[in-house]
């Protein structure tokens, strides 16, 4: 007996494929197992139903920038997923000390490092299951909203990549320690690393030689602009996984060429991918950036709804009936004779780190002069996120300042404060702004709130960088009480009163007793 | 179980617990912490509250191992209940545990110059450290039902973990896991509370054994009392040192969620060296006593010094800032005088209006110097500096006392911006407290090519700046002499270290001596200036320092048993601070 079962592994008379279909048989079983623990069942659900959720609480992901989102979806695996396999992989592996059998497996048909092969192979379906989450997530976003741009590929496969790589490193650190604490510790610090690694590179490239990469811009960007270099990191995070497989079979035990060459493919491939994911942008990218931010009409598409201009990069096209919901209805308040000003809507850039040489002053005379060259003088601003109340505010109130006094938001260039609206015209732009929809509502109270503006008051930004239009705190305070009157009502003194209103000598005082709300305490010095 | 017992069971219990996990948790948890704080200065407050989350995490880890015992299918006979063993084993780990946190937050605290350190929000953070203790341990407690071969740690560690993920992602409505600036950050802390209750009693609960004779009852209860005091005294705790540290004076850090820096732009003929935009800050707090800082920012006087390009920040070179962007902003620096929470910082709850110079004037110029064909430098440093005393002066009516502070080159003009000042506000006490300028020359060959002729200087104060001298002595130490001249309520002090090798680099070539004595010229400058009747108080510190305001030194520093910051207290309420002087200088 003892001896057929000692000469069972190495027996030349044995089935040559008898090894493989054995890793193959204990890699199913531990990949149903692995499926079925605890912790992959919670951290799935977690995932999915953080997912779901975001879908009802963030208001942006009505609105989805496709190309942000993939990054931010991968992320949200790794951290879940990605922690599932590692922790629930190493628990296999550690299984046999545990329970005391480790010395039983030695008489098994199966050595060591073909055990830990089964178990490197486990996490494959959670890495699938991963991959139908994130195209499931990608596809509902496409399809059930006004999606602009597209996910990259890479970026998707990030996500399932960065299970199998946390995968191998729990098996990894089975094989080193027999400890179950050293795999959750191992994932506290690349949550910690999530935290910490950004302020310590300054946000800069060598970022990408950890799983998470570079963080996408501060604000969307057009897909042809972000030159993430997503298939080097992919394939930077493939091999290091594959390194820390042979490494893990390594320390089984396991030995000759075909450990040895799965070691350099994998290495090859680390290297490959670790030094191509760090060249900087191509200058084309680079010139492209500093283009598209300085002179955006060149590379957007206009069209007209109900004579207003809107001007977005192709791919944010679809937002287009959004913003003229709110536009419109800012403009239906407006009487029709006052309604002259040609209007347009600019979809702008602004990201500093694309163009060190070009301060904001710079930004906003080259927009400017764009703005000239394009024959849409005076074209107001807006950025590339949509969905949330403060942009719906920001665009309805740079809308009625437009028509309330026929010009732009632009001060002299010294101010960067934006333009001071007073007296009547102030109180009758928040009043339109905050009444356009009830999400520009809440969209002005939170901007009342922000603490940018310590003067008090309320500003109205463009790309959130720059605020155009400034309303001092009297002139807010008769607005909000206007909006909190019966809408008819005040809509029908402002047509009535349309020209005392907006005429330059009326003050806020004195709109309030045309809206018939109280006066306010204090008044502005314009 | 009594007393009797008690002490062996602690021995063969503290022999019996598997440390390993707690101490691999623990030597983690501290190096999570501290390790990125002593590698980046760039951490704000909410980073380093997540990282002193991740590490209470860890140790929470290492504490879910805490309850493992081998020896668990021969305990069910043994007469100590489930329970008692249970808390022996905490009785043990918590004074561990507890001293543990108490240095690494401690060193977190002190590590470094980071003012976001400082403002850790501690009580907050130790309640929901002991939560997610407690929890684990409650954990432990429940897995020790559910096996049979007592490996409760692989159990209860992913449920920890898996807790501390649900956590993170609840909903912004129950949020536990907030930034220390969140309007809710007390409320949650209500909730850690709860959680921290629910884990206790589960704890206790898991201990219970079915079928065994129950804790005696008297026992029970104590424990229960003494649980429920820790839990509640602990809770009170932690809000009363948080509350308090949210009102203690505001600093100046953006991060921090304190009344912040304000920009402001007078617009105007303000302008920066290259014809751009001029702004200076302003931190309000007491309306009656207000600090206004003159920075440096650097000096020029050709067409190389001048030149607009930039070397470090954008907008800076070698030599100067040319435009807005250059230059220190007052929220970026969180330590020494701009520390303005610190009880013992002598101007915390000043207003402040901090003024950096963008002219290489030393606020003094009011010229357009063309120095090339194509360089045209702005010095309109008096212009800005009047347009934010005008703000000053405008927005602090009720100014009882105000602290003219210059810094390096900006404390050349401070002098005669304590006069200025005093014109404005004839019924303020101006004190003027002018640091690391002490070594610029009285030269006549600088005074007329540079103030007078490159700056426009002369030509740009007022005349009793000038009264009765002409282009060639109107020197940097006389600003002194002719101030308290104009305003002789004005007080007036300088600072400097005696070998300070950058304050006054860019004037060697004025200076007597070759190379100079600094010092020689410091004690030369300052008994010129006494010899004029004027009273100048002076500390002068030994060493070749160059910095002083942005570091904790401004703390520290100490020079014949005197400290800096007590000397400037007695400065500004009134007391005649003797003259300090360091007695062996070249230290």
């Amino acid at each position: 007996m003892t001896a057929v079962v000692a000469e069972a592994p190495g027996s030349p008379a044995a089935d040559a494929s008898a090894p493989r279909r054995a890793v193959l048989a204990l890699a199913r079983v531990e990949m149903v197992r692995m499926l079925r623990h605890p912790v992959t069942v919670a951290a799935t659900l977690l995932l999915a139903g953080l997912w779901v959720s975001d879908w009802f609480t963030t208001k942006t992901t009505r609105y989805p920038v496709l190309q942000e989102l993939d990054h931010d979806s991968a992320m949200g695996m790794m951290i879940l997923l990605g922690g599932a396999a590692l922790i629930v992989g190493n628990l296999a592996v550690l299984r046999a000390h545990r329970d005391g059998t480790t010395g039983l497996s030695r008489v098994l048909i199966l050595p060591d490092h073909a055990r830990t092969l089964a178990h490197l192979l486990a996490p494959l379906p959670l890495a699938v299951v991963g991959a139908v989450l994130i195209l499931a997530r990608m596809a509902v976003l496409a399809i059930c909203a006004p999606a602009a741009g597209h996910p990259n590929p890479y970026e998707l496969a990030v996500g399932p990549a960065t299970v199998l790589l946390l995968g191998a490193l729990g098996v990894l650190l089975g094989r080193l320690t027999r400890s179950a604490v050293v795999a959750p510790l191992a994932l506290l610090v690349l949550l910690a690393g999530l935290v910490f690694l950004e302020p310590l590179t300054n946000g800069g490239k060598a970022l990408w030689l950890a799983p998470q990469g570079q963080p996408t811009p501060m604000m969307p960007i057009p897909v042809s602009l972000l030159a993430r270099p997503a298939a080097a990191h992919l394939g930077y995070l493939l091999g290091l996984a594959g390194l820390l497989a042979t490494a893990a079979v390594l320390r089984a035990g396991a030995r000759g060429v075909r450990v040895a060459g799965a070691g350099a493919v994998a290495l090859a491939c680390t290297v490959a991918g670790g030094t191509a994911q760090l060249s900087p942008p191509s200058p084309a990218v680079t010139a492209a950036r500093i283009a598209v931010m300085n002179q955006p009409s060149q590379h957007e598409t206009c069209q007209e709804l109900g004579h207003v201009t809107y001007c977005a990069f192709a791919e944010f096209s679809r937002w287009i009936p959004a913003w003229n919901t709110v536009v419109q209805a800012v403009v239906a308040r407006v009487p029709a004779t006052a309604r002259s000003t040609q209007l347009t809507v600019r979809q702008r850039i602004a990201i500093p780190a694309f163009d060190r040489g070009t301060g904001p002053e710079q930004l906003l005379a080259a927009w400017r002069a764009d703005d000239a060259a394009a024959g849409t003088p005076g074209a107001i601003g807006i950025d590339t996120s949509w969905g949330d109340s403060p942009a719906a505010a920001n665009l309805a109130g740079q809308v009625a300042y437009r028509l309330v006094t026929g010009q732009t938001g632009e001060a002299p260039i010294e101010q960067r404060d934006g333009a001071t609206a007073c007296g009547g015209a102030g109180v009758l732009v928040v009043w339109l702004a905050g009444q356009a929809s009830t999400h520009a509502g809440t969209g002005l109270g939170l901007l009342a709130e922000d603490a940018r503006d310590e003067r008090g008051g309320v500003s109205f930004y463009e790309t959130q960088r720059f605020p155009t239009v400034y309303v001092p705190t009297p002139e807010l305070t008769v607005a909000t009480q206007a909006l909190a009157r019966p809408r008819a009502d005040i809509a029908a003194r402002v047509q009535q009163s349309w020209a005392t209103l907006t005429a330059p000598g009326t003050t806020a005082a004195q709109a309030a007793q045309i809206l018939g709300v109280p006066a306010p305490a204090t008044s502005t010095a314009c | 179980m009594n007393t009797r017992t008690l002490y062996p069971l602690m021995r063969s219990t503290a022999h019996a617990i598997t440390w390993r996990p707690m101490v691999l948790g623990a030597a983690l948890g501290s190096a999570v912490l501290l390790v990125p704080e002593v590698l980046t200065e760039r951490l704000t407050a909410t980073h380093l509250t997540t990282l002193a989350r991740i590490a209470a995490i860890c140790v929470a880890l290492g504490a879910a191992f805490l309850l493992d015992d081998p020896a668990t299918r021969s305990t069910p006979t043994v007469p100590t209940p489930r329970v008692a063993r249970n808390l022996v084993r905490v009785t043990l780990a918590v004074p561990a545990v507890a001293l543990w946190w108490t240095l690494t937050l401690g060193l977190a605290k002190t590590t470094g110059h980071h003012a976001a350190a400082a403002h850790l929000p501690v009580a907050a953070l130790t309640l929901e450290a002991a939560t997610l203790l407690t929890a684990a341990l409650a954990l432990a407690a429940i897995a020790q039902r559910r096996t049979a071969d007592g490996n409760t740690g692989v159990i209860a560690a992913p449920a920890v973990l898996l807790l501390a993920a649900v956590a993170w992602f609840l909903p912004h409505s129950a949020a536990l896991i907030l930034t220390p600036t969140d309007p809710d950050w007390t409320a949650s802390h209500d909730r850690w509370t709860a959680v921290l209750a629910i884990a206790l009693v589960s704890f206790l609960w898991a201990g219970h054994e079915r079928e065994r004779r129950p804790v005696p009852r008297g026992w029970r209860l104590t424990v229960i009392a003494v649980l429920i005091l820790l839990v509640g005294g602990g809770t009170v705790f932690a809000f009363r040192s948080d509350s308090e540290q949210r009102t203690a004076p505001p600093s100046g850090g953006i991060d921090t969620g304190t009344p912040a820096w304000r920009q402001i732009v007078p617009g105007g003929a303000c302008q920066c060296a290259n014809g751009s935009r001029f702004s200076f800050w302003e931190r309000q707090a007491d309306p009656t006593r207000v600090v206004l800082f003159l920075n440096g920012g650097g000096v020029c006087w050709d067409a190389t010094m001048c030149a607009f390009t930039s070397t470090g920040q954008p907008g800076e070179n070698d030599f100067y800032d040319w435009n807005d962007e250059g230059g220190e902003r007052p929220y970026d620096q969180k330590s020494g005088f701009f520390d303005l929470t610190r009880a013992d910082n002598p101007f915390a709850g000043y207003s402040i209006i901090y003024l950096s110079s963008c002219t290489g004037d030393a606020h003094l110029g009011n010229v357009a110097q063309k120095y090339s064909p194509t360089l045209t430098v702005q010095h309109r440093g008096y212009v800005n500096g009047t347009a934010a005393l005008d703000y000053l002066a405008t927005h602090y009516p009720n100014a009882a006392q105000v602290v003219v502070i210059g810094k390096t080159a900006g404390s050349i003009a401070a002098p005669l911006y304590g006069g200025l000042v005093a014109d404005r506000l004839p019924h303020a006490k101006v004190t003027v407290f002018g640091a690391q300028s002490g070594a610029w020359p009285d030269n006549p060959d600088f005074n007329a090519k540079v103030l007078a002729k490159a700056w426009g200087a002369y030509d740009a104060v007022p005349a009793w700046a000038v009264d009765g001298l002409t282009v060639r002595n109107w020197g940097i130490p006389r600003f002194w002499v002719q101030a308290v001249h104009h305003a002789p309520e004005l007080v007036l002090s300088r600072f400097d270290h005696a070998f300070d090798p950058a304050a006054a680099v860019e004037v060697t070539t004025w200076m007597p001596g070759n190379p100079p004595n600094l010092l020689t010229v410091i004690d030369a400058n300052e008994t010129a200036i006494e010899t004029a009747g004027v009273t100048l108080h002076s500390y002068t510190a030994p060493g070749k320092g160059h910095g002083l305001f942005e570091f904790d030194r401004f703390y520290d520093l100490k020079v014949n048993d005197v400290r800096l910051i007590d000397w400037l207290k007695q400065l500004v309420t009134g007391k005649s601070p003797s003259d300090v002087h360091c007695d062996t200088c070249n230290q």
